[in-house]
């Protein structure tokens, strides 16, 4: 297995006369939980959809478990457990009929573990899918998406609008399987929290564009407030970016990224006092890249 | 991987295919109806007018059998975008393929009960001397008729959007015509039923009965 999972370079596509994806360089370790995120609108699904093969024409390359898309699809495809933002089941089959069906399409399927799992969910197999509350349409996607043994689970917006149970069994079941099969899985979400407790690589989208794409623990601790004396020049070719600046209380405040232990220093060695060294929570840091993004698209433009 | 997209169609279509069938009795009776209780002398001319009126309906109900079973086989599908479908681990076309024979399937049991009916039919009516029953024939002509439909409709199916399109403009400009006083209707249906049509094959007399 190649070191990375998804590797897309100069993934672009144009989608109607508003929105296009541009230049998307994902680089998704194997093994790695990698949240996608971003506001709605900004691209993930999309992005997810073209790497499917679900829009035709898409410009650049990309490969999904070493194999090139679109030329390799259904052998792709069959190593990919997919779970689409809405649901794409077909609604006059029942639970178990369309698990039969689901099954006939994926040599590694699990009865054993579908038949457990169903059973956790509390999936009534005769029920009609189209009957099925949206909690429990969320549950059967994601069976059918873990029952097929996958190597990389495509999970979008895989828990949007769930109440927190339902939340919390589909992420437990989620991990149980990777923890498992140590399979990869790419999630999009623009729920910032949900995936500062599960992933271990973040990609954040913006207006089609890939805006960044660090490891997780780089993205939280990566990211500070920092506050200096008012009117404190901006160092140029410092160790850390400056993405805001904002004036509070007789002092200036400034969001930096990519933040070490050693920038502190390396801002007073470029004339710069640190007064107060502020944690963001993932949250407020992913809000302030967007900003920060968004500026400079503002400025370009 | 085909009997599962066999089982889907054969549960959504059932009760259609059922009422088809249903037709299909009704159409060959329909056409043998006229050889109980007419006086022998009046019985050549009669059965005639009567197979040709009942046989008219013959290419209609292929053609609708067609078109309900294409979009039977293809709502679930088109419902869902294809996202479902497209995400398949399979070829794309090998899929369509099987849907599309799937659908065929069921319209081959339709013209199958279409023949059964037909001999049943004629095997209880006696006609004039010069005319002649033609159950298998008429139930051979009624499979094709079904299987070029099916065909049709499922390309259509397939295009999608552009296709329905075309269709629709089709029937407006033809019902505008019509409403101005120009006869586009029967000029269409000649065009689509024409010698060089594939769908030529409904056109003509569809004759259970003749001499």
């Amino acid at each position: 297995m190649t070191d990375l999972a998804i590797e897309t370079r100069g993934l672009g596509l144009r989608l109607g006369r508003e929105f296009s994806l541009a230049d998307v360089a994902l680089s998704v370790p194997a093994g790695a939980i990698y949240g996608f995120l971003g506001p709605n609108g900004s691209g993930k699904t999309s992005t997810i959809r073209a790497l499917l093969g679900l829009y035709p024409g898409f410009i650049g390359t990309a490969s999904i478990l070493g194999m090139p898309v679109p030329a390799r699809l259904p052998e792709i495809l069959a190593r990919i457990g997919y779970v689409p933002e809405r649901p794409h089941l077909y609604r006059r089959l029942t639970v178990a009929q369309s698990l039969e069906f689901h099954a006939a399409f994926h040599q590694r399927w699990d009865r054993a573990w579908v038949t457990e799992l169903a059973a956790r969910f509390g999936l009534r197999s005769g029920a009609e899918i189209g009957s099925l509350s949206k909690g429990e349409t969320a549950k059967l996607m994601l069976l059918q998406a873990l029952g097929q043994k996958p190597d990389l689970l495509m999970l979008d917006e895989p828990t949007d609008g769930l109440d927190p149970v339902v939340r919390r069994d589909v992420l437990a079941a989620l991990l149980e399987y990777v923890e498992r099969s140590k399979a990869t899985v790419f999630i999009s979400s623009h729920l910032v929290h949900e995936l500062e407790r599960i992933c271990d690589w973040v990609g954040v989208m913006d207006q089609g564009r890939l805006v960044a794409q660090v490891r997780m623990e780089a993205f939280k601790h990566g990211i500070k407030r920092v506050r200096v004396p008012a009117g404190a020049v901006r160092p140029v070719g410092a160790a850390v970016t400056v993405i805001a600046t904002d004036s509070v209380a007789g002092a200036d405040e400034w969001v930096v990224r990519d933040w070490t232990t050693n920038s502190a220093a390396a801002l007073a060695g470029a004339g710069v006092t640190v007064r107060e060294v502020i944690d963001l929570d993932l949250e407020e840091a992913f809000v302030e890249l967007l900003r920060s993004f968004r500026r400079s698209v503002g400025r370009a433009a | 991987m085909f009997q599962v997209i066999l089982k889907q169609v054969w549960r959504d279509s059932r009760w259609m295919l059922l009422f088809l069938g249903a037709c299909a009795v009704v159409i060959t009776q329909g056409v043998v109806r006229v050889t109980h209780g007419l006086p022998d002398n009046d019985m050549y001319g009669a059965v005639l007018v009567e197979a040709q009126f009942w046989g008219l309906m013959m290419p209609v109900l292929a053609f609708f059998a067609a078109l309900l079973l294409a979009i039977i086989t293809w709502w679930p599908d088109r419902r869902g975008w294809w996202v479902y479908a497209l995400t398949l681990p399979i070829e794309r076309a090998r899929y369509a393929l099987m849907r599309a024979a799937a659908g065929g399937v069921m319209l081959g049991a339709l013209a199958l009960l279409f023949w059964v009916a037909a001999i049943v039919a004629t095997s209880q009516a006696v006609v004039p001397d010069g005319l002649h029953f033609y159950a298998g024939t008429i139930a051979l002509r009624f499979a094709l008729a079904l299987l070029v439909c099916h065909a049709l409709w499922t390309m259509l199916s397939l295009t999608g959007r552009p296709a329905a399109w075309a269709v629709v403009g089709i029937v407006v400009v033809s019902i505008g015509c019509e409403l101005l006083g120009i006869h586009a209707v029967s000029w269409v249906v000649n065009a689509l039923t024409g010698q060089w049509s594939p769908l030529h094959i409904l056109g003509g007399r569809w004759m259970l009965i003749d001499a």
